[in-house]
């Protein structure tokens, strides 16, 4: 089952059979590696409950937020099952850098130059994440930074743009408090902010990793409202641009 | 590269119950959990799942089939659920971040590492074990030196027939300040030895230098073995007043160094030995004053070199033991010898080498049968001077007035007889606390074959009085429970200590009680708190796995107000036992919470046991 078609209209958005065409010509058109497994692998389909479906919870730390010009300076992610965040798998990858870290972004992220330097090929790094991400779904913290870095990225080394499936928990929070009536004040959305709503710990690090951890908590937390029982599908929860796409 | 999970294996390492692991297993753990997160409301455990479950913030009741409240998991705290439960636990109470080892995981972990299976097979874990170790580790201090480490070996000695001359010509030639001396025929076991101040006392009598040394030497000798803690020869050495201890082997008692308090003092400061001697040496009460003075600065330096709870309390007791001694001697200096034998006893903290900086006089006196009819106008006086003296040095005269200016703590022989039967074979519920002072007692200066008697009688009763067993028991388990419903530390509501949490009332002395009634079913005459609970578990009046879990909570709290007092007397205040829970750190107010269940726990389960008399 590549792609499955169901009756109820939300499950079967208009996009949907597009994106699937676009994955499909993604995976012939980019080179054998682990994306186009990736690809390849069969997408889950939109009815399946979230109890059974696997995710792969997913930062990035850049130098700076417009993908065309800032570069991918480490990738974080860990797996989870369900709601369920599975330590074993938690991973990172430090890029090697083609030039200086800015200032800016080298205070947030504390990667310097020479750390930056002793990293690894961009290519590499993608391999190890397409490999991990290989039938599972993308979890991340205003998703599309993450999807912008990867296409951006993928354009350049593989020559396609991949659509990936993706849940972003600052649309999930933000459409969670605006049903539950509640104000969202200023940064109201940034992770560290809604992970203190949800008495999730404060993490010191700040690195990929650490914050892929903590994106995949608060989508447990929020899971645990919208679903406590598993059975919401996957549809309902998923970034919904990915399908229009 | 694998990515680093430093701050969740950090966040394991405060987790007291994880204490008891190696580090390397707690680093094993780290990579094999996963995440939940349990909604406020939800079951514990989700989906009826085994293993063990740790959380890292929230709140989830423990609840048996009555839906009775057992206990209440908080940030940090482990619940192992060995087999799915049939049914939930408790619920979750507050939103739960937790962490969770799989049973198939935790299968696979505990056939590679010992360490984790013994942790989750062992029903009753020793929470607080490592903190000793670990202690014991970083310092290396007097406690675990031995005396082979800091004595000067192969000693220089000398013939018992030499002359004083020789002897004095011996030392200079070598420079030593005491001379190990032997007979002819047994090179290897010295008879005897003589130090400067003998030579010194030898030159101001006038002495002829030719006089064989033999009848200055100080004999029979007080020695030490090479195993021999260090701290247990500064003990020995205050103890005696001496400062030189040869050391011999174990087995056949040959001499193979000497031990001189200047080697302690070259390990590290050791005031103890030298605030005895001074207490010996001083003259009248002033005198005495001063030289208590530096009391404080020695628990802070025995704090310090970290020395743990029981080798500082043994040596304050030491000191103050020495106190009394030399205030009944200055007495009998200024009135003359006593009208006839008496034993002075020091009961509570003082009878069980517990004592701190912070603490008061719990004292009695025994008169021998023989005295003469105006006998007590000689020790009355001696009671008061006594009292006045101790308290003006900076130990309290006691506010319950146990002390034998009161009559009911000065008696003669067959008086005391009379009031141990009393009390302890026939006890009225409100003769626990006379009866708990009863059993503290020891002799501390006279005759001891006074007490002897009495000794006897209460070291009998435990195995046949039931009725005073329970009577004990009842006042342990009346004394303030250490931690409130919910598992937190109850604080003092008012008072000059409001907010603070009293280590004595709430910790120590439920220990200090249950131990009693231990030792005393045990037939052990063991006073000191840590001595009693080991006598109690070989005499199998208590389990070995409690016995030591009582011994680390003991050890532990009572540190802790070492620290605590310490701390006080650098910052210039008065020590006491009130601790304000916000001075500790997340971990020490973690263990400390743990000693306090372990009191409790222990409390409600070993006391129903041990009120019993056995066989």
């Amino acid at each position: 089952m590549v792609c499955s078609l169901v009756h109820a209209d939300w499950r079967r958005p208009p996009g949907h059979w597009r994106f699937c065409r676009r994955r499909r010509h993604a995976a012939r058109h980019c080179p054998p590696g682990s994306l186009r497994e990736a690809l390849a692998a069969p997408l889950p389909a939109a009815g399946q409950a979230i109890a059974h479906s696997r995710f792969l919870a997913v930062d990035l730390e850049t130098t700076g937020l417009d993908p065309e010009h800032d570069r991918i300076l480490s990738i974080g992610w860990v797996a989870m099952d369900g709601a369920c965040i599975d330590l074993a798998t938690a991973d990172q990858r430090l890029v090697r850098a083609e030039g200086p870290v800015p200032e800016a972004s080298a205070v947030i992220h504390r990667i310097t130059d020479q750390r930056a330097a002793s990293g690894m090929a961009l290519d590499a790094a993608l391999e190890a994440l397409f490999r991990a991400l290989a039938g599972r779904v993308m979890v991340a913290h205003h998703a599309a930074l993450e999807i912008g870095f990867l296409e951006q990225a993928c354009q350049r080394l593989y020559g396609v743009r991949p659509p990936l499936p993706i849940v972003d928990t600052l649309r999930l929070a933000e459409t969670a408090l605006r049903r539950a009536g509640q104000p969202i004040p200023a940064h109201g959305l940034r992770l560290h902010t809604l992970r203190a709503r949800y008495n999730l710990p404060a993490y010191r690090a700040h690195d990929a990793l650490f914050d892929a951890i903590a994106a995949g908590e608060l989508f447990a937390a929020l899971l645990s409202r919208q679903s406590p029982d598993g059975k919401l599908p996957l549809g309902r929860v998923l970034f919904r641009p990915a399908w229009l796409w | 590269m694998n990515g680093e999970l430093e701050e969740i294996r950090e966040f394991l390492d405060q987790c007291p119950d994880l204490a008891t692991l190696p580090a390397a297993s707690r680093g094993a753990l780290v990579r094999r959990l996963t995440l939940r997160y349990l909604r406020a409301g939800s079951d514990f455990p989700p989906a009826a799942e085994a293993g063990l479950w740790i959380l890292r913030t929230g709140s989830i009741e423990i609840r048996d089939a009555s839906d009775t409240l057992q206990d209440r998991l908080g940030e940090g705290d482990t619940f192992h659920v060995p087999a799915a439960p049939k049914h939930r636990l408790g619920p979750v109470t507050e939103d739960s971040l937790v962490y969770h080892l799989p049973l198939e995981r935790a299968e696979a972990l505990s056939a590679q590492d010992g360490a984790i299976a013994t942790f989750l097979a062992d029903d009753a874990p020793r929470p607080l074990a490592l903190l000793h170790g670990a202690a014991g580790d970083n310092t290396r201090g007097l406690l675990t030196t031995p005396v082979r480490a800091l004595m000067t070996p192969d000693p220089v000695c000398g013939l018992t027939t030499l002359s004083l001359r020789e002897a004095a010509q011996l030392m200079d030639r070598a420079d030593i300040a005491a001379l190990l001396l032997h007979p002819p025929e047994r090179p290897l076991e010295p008879a005897g030895i003589l130090t400067d101040t003998d030579l010194r006392r030898a030159l101001a009598r006038d002495q002829d230098p030719q006089r064989p040394v033999a009848e200055y030497m100080a004999t029979p000798l007080t020695t030490v073995t090479g195993q021999t803690p260090a701290f247990e020869a500064l003990l020995r050495m205050a103890r005696h007043d001496i400062h030189h201890l040869p050391v011999v082997q174990e087995h056949d008692g040959g001499l193979t160094g000497i031990l001189s308090s200047t080697d302690l003092i070259r390990h590290q400061g050791t005031s103890a030995v030298y605030l005895v001697r001074d207490l010996r040496r001083a003259d009248d009460l002033p005198a005495l004053q001063g030289i208590m003075q530096a009391l404080p600065r020695l628990q802070v330096q025995l704090v310090d070199t970290g020395a743990d709870a029981v080798q500082i309390a043994q040596t304050l007791t030491t000191v103050i033991d020495t106190l009394t001694q030399r205030l009944i001697e200055l007495y009998q200096r200024d009135h003359g010898n006593a009208p006839c034998a008496f034993a002075w006893l020091a009961s509570g903290s003082q009878g069980r080498h517990e004592q701190t900086v912070f603490t008061d006089q719990d004292t009695a006196l025994i008169i021998a049968d023989d005295a003469p009819p105006a006998a007590d106008a000689w020790f009355e006086p001696l009671a008061q001077q006594v009292r006045n003296g101790l308290d003006a040095c900076g130990i309290r005269a006691c506010p319950g007035a146990v002390d034998p200016s009161h009559r009911d703590w000065r008696r003669c022989a067959a008086d005391w007889a009379q009031e141990f039967e009393r009390v302890l074979h026939h006890p009225a519920p409100r003769d626990a606390m006379l009866a708990s002072h009863y059993l503290d007692l020891r002799v501390i200066h006279g005759d001891a074959e006074l007490f002897e008697p009495l000794r006897q009688q209460a070291l009998a009763t435990g195995q046949r009085h039931e009725a005073l067993l329970s009577a004990l028991a009842d006042q342990a388990r009346d004394l303030p429970a250490p931690l409130g419903f919910f598992r937190q530390f109850v604080l003092e509501a008012s008072g000059e200590h409001a907010d603070t949490l009293d280590l004595k009332m709430r910790g120590l002395l439920p220990l200090v009680a249950m131990a009693r009634v231990f030792a005393l079913n045990a037939g052990s005459e063991a006073r000191g708190t840590v001595e009693r609970l080991h006598a109690a578990a070989r005499a199998g009046v208590i389990h070995d796995t409690t016995a030591a879990n009582l011994v680390d909570a003991w050890l532990y709290i009572a540190g802790l107000r070492a620290r605590h007092q310490a701390a006080q007397i650098r910052n210039g205040q008065a020590p006491d036992n009130a601790l304000d829970p916000a001075e500790l750190s997340t971990l020490e107010r973690n263990h400390l919470k743990t000693a306090f269940r372990l009191v409790s726990d222990t409390r409600k389960s070993a006391l129903a046991n041990a009120e019993r008399v056995h066989g």
